[in-house]
């Protein structure tokens, strides 16, 4: 095979590689943003810039949880929602074969950032069922809650599409990001502009946000057919 | 990374209460094909990625999605081989639950790519081109595939075409969209809607490349029946309304099938379907023809 036998080819394959894969993997920057699409509902509908929608759900332990009574306590600086499918491949992604997700969350964990993983999967569909969602927040060491949202109607309420699509909420409880992870839309490897992380970096200095939306990547929400 | 490691990386992915999916075997497969048998030194060839699917899945466009990964390639080959842009052909809305729109890909299709031969490649030696591939296969669920191919393309003094791969590539082609805008074709902006119409469609659509000014609710305004197709745009965010316009033309009244002899003959295709690529400056203020 060519790229066996010299350093030409080598050299030729590096050219390639980073004027053809990076065009197509990276270049949906934040300038052609997120914004192709109107929520269905007329009332509460996560927009950037404005108050984020209250929402309450249980998490796989069976505890639940109010957004507007997170943000009310004492310490909480912010709040990120991932939406969340433990069988996606680009969840797998960031909670096995990198700990994207992991890692953000223990950098700010101890700044007054909560988090919570959403899963608005309807029953049937992939990565559904309250028994499967508690093995696989074990299998991956997930240290936040695991809320489900089986009607999807928080899910609709943020516009969330994908899996992961991440929110940021900051302690007014607007909402200050809306997009993806990160910088690499590949199901395989993980980038090197961690954008939540960015987000939260502002909230906390009492910043804006500069990024406040980017194009989310993932598999698509598996909510129920109309 | 070959197929077998796609397969491990799946291992962990059956999906009880789900219908079952054969996660060992490969939902889409590739093949490398040149529309030529060898070629001399200078010349461009193209050769095509040419993508079969399983029944029920899809892959992805490049253009803007809500969610997937278009293929992606990370070629090799000998110093001084040029490899161009991929031309993809024109995709169809795909929606899912939860107003989420897609551009895909069905059953097949190939993606073309310009390879340009340098001019001081030797006779007799050869061109190995490898590309290294990753894609996402999705139905109820998604699939991360991977795939290498390659081809030998002998350095000749004359060009051999190659009548299968040429075939791929001739069939591939048909289904890109034309650069050539259609002459009958019109836009205008009014304000931040820019109104593209073809005289004669039944329908017509639009499919924003990554880079186009977003359209604002494409999944509600992207694909419209007549011959006008309204889009609203953020102006301010782009330099150009870019992507592919598909339409629809319905048939001529002297087309329309009637009752044939019984000669067993099929009637005409009801309706005729063609694609053109635009790009249409957000900076433009008044109408234009062209």
């Amino acid at each position: 095979m060519a790229r066996k036998n010299s350093t030409l080819t080598k050299l030729a394959m590096g050219v390639v590689a980073a004027a053809t894969l990076a065009a197509a993997t990276i270049a949906a920057g934040p300038k052609d943003g997120k914004d192709g699409y109107k929520a269905m509902d007329s009332h509460a509908v996560a927009k950037v810039g404005e108050k984020a929608p209250d929402f309450t759900l249980t998490d796989t332990d069976g505890n639940t949880h109010t957004l507007s009574e997170v943000l009310a306590k004492e310490g909480v600086n912010a709040v990120v929602l991932e939406w969340y499918n433990p069988q996606c491949p680009f969840v797998v992604k960031h909670h096995k074969h990198n700990t994207t997700m992991a890692d953000t969350y223990a950098a700010f964990q101890a700044k007054g950032v909560k988090w919570a993983a959403i899963n608005s999967g309807a029953e049937g569909k992939q990565g559904a069922g309250l028994e499967l969602n508690k093995e696989m927040k074990t299998e991956y060491k997930i240290a936040y809650p695991v809320l489900l949202d089986t009607d999807g109607k928080v899910g609709k309420m943020y516009s969330a599409k994908t899996t992961p699509h991440m929110f940021v909420i900051n302690a007014d409880g607007i909402l200050v990001y809306a997009g993806a992870i990160d910088n690499n839309r590949s199901p395989r490897n993980a980038g090197d502009v961690n954008y939540v992380e960015a987000a939260l970096n502002s909230v906390l200095a009492g910043e804006t946000v500069e990024q406040a939306q980017t194009r989310p990547y993932g598999c698509s929400v598996k909510y129920a057919a109309r | 990374m070959g197929i077998v490691a796609a397969g491990a990386f799946l291992a962990g992915l059956a999906v009880a209460g789900m219908e079952q999916v054969d996660l060992d075997k490969p939902k889409a497969k590739v093949r490398l094909v040149s529309a030529v048998e060898s070629v001399p030194p200078g010349h461009e060839i193209y050769v095509g990625l040419d993508f079969t699917i399983e029944p029920g899945w899809h892959l992805y466009w490049d253009g803007q999605n809500d969610t997937g990964f278009a293929p992606a390639a990370a070629w090799s080959a000998p110093e001084g081989v040029r490899i161009g842009e991929v031309r993809w052909p024109t995709p169809k809305r795909y929606i899912s639950p939860g107003d989420i729109l897609d551009h895909v890909y069905e059953d097949q299709f190939t993606l073309i790519v310009p390879i340009r031969v340098p001019k001081d490649a030797e006779i007799g030696s050869t061109i190995e081109l490898t590309a290294d591939l990753e894609w996402l296969v999705c139905k109820d669920i998604c699939i991360p595939e991977f795939a290498e191919v390659s081809l030998s393309i002998p350095i000749t003094e004359r060009p051999a075409p190659s009548s299968s791969g040429g075939t791929t590539i001739a069939r591939g082609s048909r289904t890109l969209p034309s650069q050539k805008l259609p002459p009958e074709m019109r836009w205008a902006w009014r304000g931040d809607e820019l109104t593209i119409s073809v005289p004669n469609a039944s329908k017509i659509a639009f499919y924003p490349s990554r880079h186009s000014a977003p359209v604002g609710g494409l999944l509600e305004f992207g694909e419209q029946k007549g011959s006008t197709l309204s889009l609203p745009i953020d102006r301010s965010r782009g330099d150009e309304v870019a992507g592919i316009l598909q339409y629809w033309t319905a048939p001529a009244p002297s087309a329309t099938p009637t009752p044939g002899p019984a000669s067993g003959r099929i009637p005409p295709n009801p309706s005729a379907t063609q694609s053109v690529a635009i790009r249409i400056p957000t900076s433009d203020s008044i109408n234009a023809d062209k």
